[in-house]
């Protein structure tokens, strides 16, 4: 076969076609890259400038006390919103309260996970989790932002279902 | 007298025929081009007394000629059938090639790749002259202008055509300086010959040691076909740059590459015994070759034009023709017609970035018809 008919017997303009994109496309692509290269690594050595911007300055906690607060008033028992949680967590919220009654408030939360996974506690991080969403532990405020405190107007009781 | 005429028989002699002659013949023009010319020596001189040696008529079945099993020749022909001395060719270059020419202007790396259109025409050509779908890919790449790719390529496609394939790609290679030119000063006016290019940015350590990485990975994962060339050309470069390694960039770029051009010149040049290479189809792949050649070069030069249509900063349209990868005599060839014009015109860096270009792109054609007749 010759001519026309044995080029398109063969493929061959579709070959041609595909073979010519990808021979453009691969000097392309290296040409768009190393034509940035430059600029890439120039931010790149400015990275640490760079990211100063997002990251926050490095906070001290503002004080670390070894007894639990006393000078918080307590909230009346009347006010207290009730929290049910199933038996097994109400055993890990006495474990963290263990955990923080020496950590001191407010806590740092990274400390927190730490010491519990030390402790061998299961899921730490989930259990953290529920607490925050049920407002068991609440964030600080002003300039304590960042740590945690355990909530004065929450009471935990145990799941009706498991009574 | 009987043992007279038997022994006559026996000998070189008695078993030539016009062929043998003939063949012999472009062995000692290939020598002769190499050591008076100078045109590619390194090449030419080992591939022509390869063609001696294996158009010297032996006994079939004493085990000498190349393509008998179990002789030496056929065992360091094995390089060449298994595709084993193009990679390491390609190490060599990678560790003797400096890249920063082309990295400081990455716009001439497209020139590259417009050149390779020479491959893909041809190819065509060779399908409407006839020619086997796999025989047409092995011979189109013979329009990229790079030996080994030629040769890595047609070892796997079409292995019987890997003798005239090698002397075509190599005979143009060499012939660089004489197919070249007329075809720049046909495309080119004199105005566009004269345009200088404006020096390359300085290049940093970083830049070219983090290149053969990125360019690795990014031909590779477009084109895997083209990772034994590619990969060892990276290789090769990294070594050199990386400036850790120096004794093995050292001996890629010296005893290696040597040690393989050596024995790639011999037994591709052994491979074209006389009654394997004279055929019709041989005769064809020459044209086709020239023809391939040709259109490479023009392909890189038209797109150089094209390209100044719309940018700013005109780039020299005969650098287009360093676009085919005769590294570097492409690129010493467009220093040479475009230092004709204006003696203070220095276009060899700027002629190196298409070139290295256009080893790259030819390398990345050769695995993508590779792997569309798989």
């Amino acid at each position: 076969m010759y001519g026309l008919k044995a080029i398109s017997a063969a493929n061959g303009w579709t070959i041609t076609f595909t073979g010519l994109a990808i021979v453009f496309t691969g000097l392309v692509v290296l040409a768009a890259i190393m034509a940035n290269m430059e600029r890439f690594l120039a931010l790149w050595d400015r990275r640490g400038e760079l990211l100063a911007g997002f990251k926050h300055p490095p906070r001290k906690q503002p004080f670390l006390v070894q007894e639990p607060r006393t000078d918080r008033p307590e909230a009346p028992t009347t006010d207290k919103t009730r929290v049910h949680l199933p038996l097994d967590q109400i055993e890990v919220a006495d474990h963290f309260h263990l955990i923080t009654n020496r950590l001191g408030e407010p806590f740092s939360l990274a400390q927190l996970l730490e010491k519990a996974s030390k402790h061998g506690l299961s899921s730490p991080h989930r259990h953290l989790d529920t607490f925050l969403k049920l407002g068991i532990i609440v964030e600080d405020s002003g300039d304590r932002q960042g740590f945690y405190t355990w909530a004065n107007d929450v009471e935990i009781v145990r799941s009706s279902a498991e009574e | 007298m009987e043992y007279l005429l038997d022994f006559w028989g026996n000998t070189g002699f008695g078993l030539a025929d016009y062929r043998h002659f003939i063949m012999i013949a472009v062995g000692i023009v290939f020598i002769y081009l190499g050591i008076v010319k100078h045109y590619e020596p390194l090449l030419l001189v080992p591939i022509g007394f390869g063609i001696l040696m294996g158009n010297v008529p032996v006994f079939k079945g004493l085990g000498l000629g190349i393509y008998e099993s179990g002789s030496v020749l056929s065992y360091l022909y094995f390089g060449v059938h298994q595709g084993i001395y193009p990679p390491l060719i390609f190490l060599g270059i990678g560790a003797m090639t400096d890249f920063s020419y082309m990295l400081a202007q990455p716009r001439l790396m497209l020139l590259g790749a417009a050149a390779q259109v020479g491959i893909f025409l041809t190819f065509l050509a060779a399908l409407a002259m006839g020619f086997l779908p796999r025989e047409a890919a092995s011979i189109g790449i013979i329009g990229g202008a790079d030996g080994p790719t030629a040769i890595f390529l047609s070892a796997k496609l079409a292995p019987h055509l890997v003798g005239p394939i090698a002397i075509a790609a190599y005979s143009y290679m060499a012939l660089v300086p004489v197919i070249q030119p007329p075809i720049m000063y046909l495309l080119t006016t004199r105005e566009e010959r004269l345009i200088r290019m404006p020096d390359p940015r300085p290049v940093s350590r970083r830049e070219k040691i983090i290149f053969p990485v990125i360019g690795f990975l990014s031909c590779c994962f477009l084109a895997p076909a083209a990772l034994p060339l590619l990969g060892m050309l990276f290789f090769g470069n990294l070594l050199k740059e990386c400036l850790v390694a120096d004794r093995l960039a050292l001996t890629a770029r010296t005893a290696l590459i040597d040690i393989v051009t050596i024995l790639l010149g011999i037994t591709v040049g052994a491979s074209t015994q006389a009654d394997v290479f004279l055929t019709a189809k041989s005769v064809g792949i020459f044209l086709l070759g020239a023809a391939s050649f040709m259109v490479a070069t023009a392909s890189g030069i038209l797109f150089a034009k094209l390209v100044n249509v719309f940018a700013t900063n005109k780039i020299n349209p005969i650098l287009g023709a360093a676009g085919v990868s005769a590294v570097p005599d492409s690129a010493r060839v467009v220093q040479l017609v475009g230092n004709r014009e204006d003696p203070g015109n220095y276009l060899l860096m700027h002629a190196m970035a298409p070139n290295i270009a256009g080893v790259i792109g030819s390398a990345i054609g050769a695995g993508v018809l590779w792997s569309f007749m798989m």
